[in-house]
């Protein structure tokens, strides 16, 4: 049988994003030569000992590390939380649209879209929990087992509806796609997409073996608003004609491309579909992190794990995020390859957005603190603090860095926002027609993440923890 | 920098010392009493410690961070599906025309090794059959007196098989393996059946294969500690070489003498499967090129041959204002990437039956060709990660004759002779001891995944029995074990 490696679609990677291993914390590079050898920390570092603080600061120890704990829980249910009201909003949004298809409701239906990414992106620390989380638990196994779902990047959009071949950057070879096509074939696969259920979308992921097939979650919702950015490096976003979703003999695929009302139809069915599938998703999300749900939940296993279990979880994801994520794959990769492929939220040309939010997600766990949709502001217990109490100097130095990242992906959003320069255009290289100026913008924020991951790492040895990694950990 | 091969000629020593690795005797009945010295760390301090799926797939333990974005960026050009040309994204393209695979990690699953295709309708999907023919008159054989030459390619095929290819361009062919039962007895009457491969080419696109053709089967091997080998000087694996037998063992260890396009010079071969290529940038460009269809500085022509017009006609991915589909800084971040990819550490390594198997190990002779340690040298800050390592990588990076059932056939399955040469140096018996470390995790980072050249062996127990030719007394001694001896030898395997 032929086997192509076991593929999980996630957020702008593979399956195999190799992960860093922190087994011995070596600072700095003159340690190594020192190095004497010590089985002994494996041991120290995977168990994570006892839960309570074991600071003897003659200051009073207010912070309880179960608390900041047991707060990361509520962070993350108030992000799910809003990613879900927003995600309805949108869904709303997109029943308007559908029902009476027009600039104006189009119009809407993206802003929508846009308001759903902010909370969405500010979750995304939460999502490195392969190998903290308990095995067998009853719902949602992980958060990044359901992430894939969710947020799948690279999308191949030609899988889904048609594209621009001359500017069509994908690996989907087949001529039938979800939206032309009773049946969609890829590799040794073939899927019925005659009727589009949400099974139909899930069965879709990685078909023929390819990570980048991809129907379901926010970037296929933001493929049928926008449709395929066909501009390259150049200005400009996707621009599907809202002639695309006409069912009155006037429906098209492409300005200028008239086709049958079923095609318009499928489209349609297509996103309500999608829509709902994710809506599902973040529900099934919500309650994971919900206290009042009974039983084994992802918050119950991480608020019955050790403390320090907990904490180790926590700057995990925020050095997998902001370092393996954000910093390399997402920033980095692009800016080498000049490659809009590479950009997230491509079609709609807000990657900049999202990548702001995203390192708001790292601040958010240090900080203990969110800013909800609603404008309030959730706080509580958070590694600052603990930090503050026993090396007030270090968490002056994190505090001072998270401005540094919070000013560069400023700098990113104001290009796009206020210059009209958006990332695809940041990152064209020389010969694309790029600027070193422009380039630089990205290489800043860059930088400007790997000296905040250094200290993040300082943080967990200040913490006690020598091995940041989790053993079945692929992120960081 | 004082380097030592510490195992062998350590132990033909028989220095005694109580502890600190380098002066252990392993004739002595107290070394195998605990774990030696450091040998947990398989990759000295690079070494990390998972034994999940991703084992093989972390950087460097000792990298600070500010070099793992490196790591990661590298880790996306190796993971990440390269496409036909053209696309707008330059960068991104330039597949083909022909290819095996259009990413690394298809064949280097998750970081691990491959395997051979199951059965007759299995697709070699992490496997390919390089092509090579012995020179047939005084033209070709003045070919080959070229340094830079490591072999006669099929006229019609090239020196590799591709069995994929873009739109407009037939693939080469297919690999089929047919496989039959060959059952290896133990002395104490235990029967271990062994699957020996025929493999052959099927649907040929471009004409028949040259009648003298030789298959050499790959299966893509394990990317862990390749930065660690790389470093240590020429002269210690040299050290071990024993081209004729001179000591007498049966053991006739050479290096291969291989091109280094970069230096124009022949240095030994450390990389694949016959120690054909010098360093860890070249093996990586020829394999972007050959498996992938990838030109960089180092390869810079496509992989099709003269009549391969399709192939030829092709549009190329080089792009405005570049030289090659790929570009010297991603050719660097996958080395980078590929030098770093860390060694796990030893399971269970003071366990008493691991410790027993060692013994057993040593005293079959294993450790003749697969050298359990090296220290590296003193480095430059680009390679600070690999400096000053103790390493326990089980290989002396040489060729041995492996015997008349492991080598590289004809193009109906009929083994080559010892005189045929296939790349470089190496004959059509001859293979490069395979470093074991991390070898105990493979099927944990891939239930898929096989041993040996050609994948053939589904167990370790079954690449211990297929050695032959310089191994055959090693392999011997092995068939004396017991029940009990067999676990151990395993388990220290499996500890690795």
């Amino acid at each position: 049988m032929s086997r192509i490696q076991s593929r999980k679609p996630v957020f702008c990677g593979t399956s195999s994003c190799a992960s860093n291993s922190f087994q011995k914390i070596n600072w700095p590079i003159q340690s190594f030569k020192t190095f004497s050898v010590a089985p002994l920390i494996l041991a120290l570092a995977a168990c994570g000992g006892g839960g309570s603080s074991s600071s003897s600061s003659s200051a009073v120890n207010i912070t309880a590390k179960s608390a900041v704990v047991s707060h990361f829980a509520d962070l993350a249910f108030a992000g799910y939380q809003d990613s879900l009201l927003a995600a309805q909003n949108l869904q709303t949004a997109i029943s308007t649209f559908l029902a009476t298809p027009d600039e104006t409701n189009l119009a809407a239906a993206k802003t929508a879209y846009l308001a759903a990414r902010k909370p969405y992106a500010q979750t995304e620390a939460f999502r490195f929990d392969e190998g903290f989380v308990s095995q067998g638990l009853p719902g949602v196994s992980s958060v990044d087992a359901w992430e894939g779902q969710v947020n799948a990047w690279p999308l191949d959009e030609a899988l889904i509806d048609y594209v621009d071949a001359s500017a069509y950057e994908g690996e989907y070879t087949a001529t039938s796609n979800v939206i032309n096509s009773n049946s969609v074939t890829a590799g040794d696969d073939t899927i019925d997409t005659s009727t589009l259920t949400t099974d139909v979308l899930i069965s879709l992921n990685e078909v023929g073996g390819s990570e980048a097939n991809v129907a379901t979650g926010y970037h296929a919702i933001e493929f049928m608003l926008w449709g395929q950015d066909i501009n390259g490096t150049a200005a400009g976003a996707g621009n599907r004609p809202v002639t695309d979703y006409l069912t009155n003999g006037s429906c098209t695929s492409g300005a200028d491309n008239p086709q049958p009302d079923a095609i318009c139809e499928k489209r349609a069915a297509y996103l309500t579909v999608a829509t709902t599938l994710l809506i599902d998703d973040l529900e099934a999300m919500v309650a994971e992190w919900n206290p009042a749900t009974a039983g084994l939940t992802l918050r119950s296993d991480l608020v019955d794990s050790a403390d320090q279990t907990g904490l180790n979880r926590m700057l995990f994801g925020m050095g997998s995020l902001a370092l393996g994520e954000l910093a390399s794959e997402r920033m980095q990769v692009a800016l080498i390859a000049g490659s809009t492929e590479d950009e997230h939220e491509c079609f709609s040309d807000s990657t900049h957005l999202a990548y702001f939010y995203n390192a708001k997600s790292v601040q958010n766990v240090y900080m203990g603190s969110y800013q909800r949709i609603d404008n309030s502001t959730l706080t509580g217990s958070s590694i600052s603090d603990l930090i503050a109490e026993t090396n007030a100097t270090l968490d002056a130095q994190v505090k001072s860095q998270f401005a540094k990242v919070d000013a560069a992906m400023q700098a990113i959003v104001d290009s796009a926002e206020v210059d009209g320069v958006a990332f695809d255009q940041l990152i064209a290289t020389i010969s694309q027609g790029g600027t070193s100026e422009r380039r630089a913008l990205v290489s800043t924020a860059i930088t400007e993440l790997q000296t905040l991951t250094d200290l993040i790492e300082q943080v967990a040895a200040a913490l006690g923890i020598s091995n940041l990694d989790s053993d079945g950990g692929s992120q960081f | 920098m004082k380097f030592y091969v510490n195992a062998l000629l350590i132990a033909l020593s028989g220095v005694l010392s109580a502890c600190g690795g380098s002066s252990s005797s392993s004739n002595s009945e107290d070394f195998f009493k605990q774990a030696e010295g450091s040998e947990a760390l398989s990759g000295g301090e690079t070494t990390v410690f998972n034994a999940s799926a991703e084992a093989y797939s972390k950087p460097s333990a000792n990298m600070i961070t500010s070099r793992k974005g490196d790591f990661f960026v590298g880790n996306d050009f190796f993971s990440d599906p390269w496409v036909a040309a053209p696309a707008s994204t330059t960068a991104r393209d330039g597949l083909g025309p022909l290819f095996n695979v259009s990413a690394c990690q298809s064949c280097h699953i998750k970081d691990g090794r491959g395997h051979a295709p199951e059965n007759a309708e299995d697709t070699a999907d992490s496997l390919l059959i390089r092509l090579s023919h012995p020179p047939q008159n005084d033209t070709e054989a003045t070919v080959l007196l070229d340094e830079s030459v490591a072999n006669l390619g099929d006229p019609n095929y090239g020196g590799q098989l591709q069995d994929r290819s873009v739109q407009g361009v037939a693939a080469e062919g297919r690999v089929r393996v047919d496989y039959s039962v060959k059952t290896i007895e133990f002395s104490d009457g235990f029967k271990v059946d062994l699957r020996q491969p025929v493999f052959s080419i099927e649907n040929l696109a471009y004409g028949a294969l040259h009648e003298d053709v030789t298959l050499s089967m790959r299966v893509a091997p394990v990317m862990i500690g390749l930065g660690l080998l790389e470093v240590i000087p020429e002269s210690v694996y040299l050290e071990k070489a024993d081209e004729n037998d001179a000591d007498g063992d049966g053991i006739s260890g050479r290096p291969n003498y291989v091109w280094d396009k970069s230096l124009a010079k022949t240095v030994m071969g450390r990389f694949g499967w016959k120690a054909g290529q010098p360093s860890l940038r070249q093996q990586n460009s020829g394999a972007f090129n050959g498996d992938i269809g990838m030109t960089s500085s180092l390869f810079s022509g496509q992989p099709c041959v003269e009549t391969q017009q399709d192939c030829l006609n092709a549009i190329s991915g080089v792009g405005p204002g570049e030289e090659h589909e790929l570009t010297d800084e991603i050719v660097d971040f996958v080395e980078f990437y590929s030098r770093n990819l860390a060694v796990p550490g030893r399971r269970d390594e003071g366990n008493v039956d691991v410790l027993a198997g060692k013994k057993l190990f040593y005293q079959a002779g294993c450790t003749a060709c697969h050298t359990p340690s090296y220290t590296t040298p003193a480095l430059a800050e680009t390679h600070v990660e690999q400096s000053e390592q103790k390493i326990f990588p089980y290989t002396d990076l040489l060729l041995h004759d492996m015997g008349e059932l492991l080598a590289d056939t004809d193009q109906h399955g009929n083994p080559r002779s010892e005189t045929v040469a296939v790349e470089f140096l190496a004959t059509a018996r001859e293979w490069r001891t395979a470093p074991l470390w991390g070898i105990g995790l493979a099927q944990t980072v891939d239930d898929d995944a096989t041993f040996l050249h050609d994948g053939r062996a589904r167990t370790l127990m079954e690449a211990v029995l297929w050695h032959g030719g310089e191994a055959q007394a090693s392999q011997q001694a092995v068939l004396s074990f017991n029940a009990a001896e067999r676990d151990q030898l395993i388990k220290f395997l499996e500890s690795l």
